[in-house]
């Protein structure tokens, strides 16, 4: 192991590249420019956030409610940051999805923190002729906000991000094309326009946010159906296939939910996974008999890691468990360990030790059996 | 999650009282049970409300469901779209356009006339004969979107309509009714609010000749389908039932008992007595107090 202190004596040839994007912060393991997806229990998971030009896949729960709002999460930082945003969806209005995003507790504080020092420094007279505390600076590079669920983010500060929602309406060809096709389109057109393709030479100063909600639903296609066979799974196939390829030769990331519940073939889950870079599940206890199982009283679902990806690497951040849960407070969503207490009480050890021993103390008592017997 | 409020989730839903209504209503039966009579609950309500309900029919022709439904008193209006008399146009030579054409499209019209409409689908599964299952879900999903819809009920049979079209439509559904076949009659309510929060419950109910909701409370045993009273006592025995069966009498009558209280047994008589503590020393006993070590070799 080389010393922490030891620097290398080798240096890149040429200045050292200082990327300028707000929201963003390079990874302590692969020099990856990561985003925050807006949770940081997910970023922690995921390794420190989504890496630039990565697509991350959520396989919905049940009913769409914890994953439309792992959605609202991911949208609402890109708002703070002051991202570029697409939003596509066929289910949900993408115009509601965006008027609910949850409220940034952030600015509130910065304001506060800020006006405090103020009054300190006409307190403190020695301290008048220094500058003030860069805090302006720290909150602009700030890699992840916090979000507040119980409020709604303010329509002005929605307004002044450049977004572009998708909701199938302006497609005409829906009943020839698809959907998938139309939005594919569209986003290599937004890449464009933003000049946040790697092939461009111009010095990129934002990022792009993409995000699909309820990819490969009903209203998408009839994919989830076990009547429908490859030559419609092709279209999806091809789209999320498309889109990995304009997501990793941009600068851009990609948030997709998929019902998965609805998938009757596996096979066509397994190869959106595959297409992914990092793929969760969410599974809620709405309804399922988990709910009723004391394990679980505290959380509302189980998290899946299924999948995550191993870029400028050899393997994928290594987790420090396999089980973890999502629980809903009040105002926010967390992502937790779950620790099953493991099974002490004495009558499960003691009908163990009876499974056990009872076959060789009857083989072993032999003769002294009929003695032990009294009548 | 019990409902035990005021009222309970079917009472609501029927009686238009859950606000917001769902806007896209699933209304399932099976063979064994007819969900008509909820339906027409449903259809009552709306033309009490002062809804204008558009009906779009596959099984029965419009005069005969006008017996059933009257809007003569009612504030609401009710208007047919026949599919059920010819909808494959084999005596008028074209085809009924209610059926082959997309559901926004046949009821645009309608609906920009303004106020406040309900659509009804009878029978789903008529539907899927004449149309793409892609474009029909998409057609009740813009339907239900429309601002001047209140809500659309699609009515089907979960037993006949195809297994993806159902969950299709349970997926984009935000109110699902499954009628079950059990005595009295109940039926299983999901309701997912536009809040995220959901609310599932077994309810039974009963219906009035008004087509009113009445009598509705939880069931008690969920999944148990009509089992008869006597069959789960016979499957439990009990002490009396084994006793009932014997040839031999293992019971006492008084006077037994009391013969059999009074007798003294042999063990009875050591235990009145009390006890004491019987112990002959051992000769390698060491009673010596002072030293209690002097045995040690050391």
């Amino acid at each position: 192991m080389s010393g922490v202190g030891a620097v290398s004596s080798f240096h890149k040839r040429g200045k050292a590249r200082v990327v300028s994007i707000p929201g963003a912060r390079p990874s302590v393991h692969n020099s990856q420019l990561l985003l925050s997806t807006g949770m940081p229990s997910l970023d922690h998971l995921l390794g420190g956030g989504l890496p630039v030009g990565s697509i991350l896949l959520v396989e919905q729960d049940r009913h769409d409610v914890y994953s439309k709002l792992f959605l609202k999460y991911y949208l609402a930082e890109g708002v703070m940051s002051g991202h570029m945003l697409t939003l596509a969806s066929l289910d949900e209005s993408p115009q509601t999805l965006m008027a609910t995003l949850p409220a940034s507790t952030d600015r509130e504080v910065d304001e506060d923190s800020a006006t405090t020092t103020d009054q300190q420094m006409t307190i403190a007279w020695r301290y008048q002729s220094q500058s003030a505390p860069p805090t302006s600076l720290a909150s602009a590079n700030r890699f992840s906000h916090n979000f507040d669920l119980l409020g709604t983010m303010e329509e002005d500060q929605v307004a002044k991000v450049d977004t572009c929602l998708f909701d199938g309406s302006e497609v005409e060809s829906a009943a020839s094309t698809g959907y998938y096709w139309p939005l594919l389109q569209q986003i290599e057109r937004r890449i464009a326009d933003g000049g946040l393709s790697t092939a461009c030479n111009k010095a990129k100063t934002n990022v792009m946010r993409l995000a699909v909600h309820g990819l490969a639903s009903p209203l998408w296609g009839w994919e989830f159906s076990r009547l429908e066979k490859d030559h419609q799974w092709h279209r999806l196939t091809t789209f999320l296939y498309g889109l990995r390829a304009l997501v990793r030769s941009s600068f851009s990331v990609c948030m997709v939910t998929v019902p998965s519940h609805l998938f009757h073939d596996m096979a066509l889950l397994r190869r959106l996974q595959a297409l992914a870079d990092f793929v969760v599940r969410l599974e809620s206890f709405q309804g399922s008999d988990k709910e009723t199982n004391p394990i679980f009283k505290d959380y509302h679902g189980l998290f899946h890691v299924v999948k995550l990806a191993a870029i400028n690497t050899l393997v994928p951040p290594l987790l420090d468990a396999t089980d973890w849960v999502f629980k809903l407070r009040r105002r926010r969503m967390v992502i937790e360990r779950l620790h099953l207490p493991p099974e002490l009480s004495e009558t499960v050890s003691r009908s163990q030790e009876d499974t056990l021993t009872k076959p060789n103390t009857l083989a072993c008592m032999g003769d002294k059996l009929p003695r032990n017997l009294e009548f | 999650m019990a409902a035990v409020v005021t009222r309970t989730v079917l009472d609501r839903l029927v009686s238009l009282k859950e606000s917001p209504a769902p806007r896209l209503l699933l209304l399932t039966d099976t063979v064994e049970v007819c969900g008509r009579g909820l339906l027409y609950c449903l259809v009552c309500a709306h033309l009490r409300a002062g809804t204008h309900v558009l009906y779009l029919t596959t099984s029965f022709n419009p005069v005969e469901l006008r017996q059933h439904i009257k809007d003569d008193d009612t504030a609401g209006k009710i208007e047919f779209y026949d599919g059920a008399t010819d909808p494959c146009g084999w005596d008028s030579g074209e085809s009924a356009e209610c059926v082959t054409k997309s559901l926004p499209e046949v009821m645009r019209s309608r609906c920009k006339a303004g106020g406040k409409v309900a659509v009804v689908v009878d029978r789903l599964e008529h539907l899927m004969l004449h149309q793409d299952s892609g474009q029909l879900v998409r057609g009740l999903h813009t339907l239900a979107r429309e601002s001047e819809v209140e809500q659309v009920v699609v009515y089907c049979g979960r037993d006949v309509v195809c297994e993806d079209m159902l969950e299709a439509v349970t997926h984009l559904a935000s109110g699902v009714l499954h009628l079950r076949h059990t005595q009295p009659c109940s039926c299983a309510v999901l309701v997912r609010k536009t809040s995220g929060k959901v609310i599932k419950a077994q309810e039974e109910f009963s219906l009035t000749p008004d087509f009113r909701v009445q009598g509705v409370k939880p069931t008690q045993n969920t999944g148990q389908v009509g089992v008869p009273a006597d069959t789960s006592a016979s499957s439990d025995p009990t002490p009396e039932s084994l006793l009932a069966a014997t040839t031999f009498s293992l019971s006492l009558t008084d006077e037994q008992r009391r013969a059999k209280n009074e007798l003294l047994l042999p063990h009875t008589r050591v235990q009145t007595e009390g006890g004491q503590i019987l112990y002959t020393p051992d000769q390698e006993d060491d009673w010596d107090e002072d030293d209690p070590d002097d045995d040690l070799d050391i």
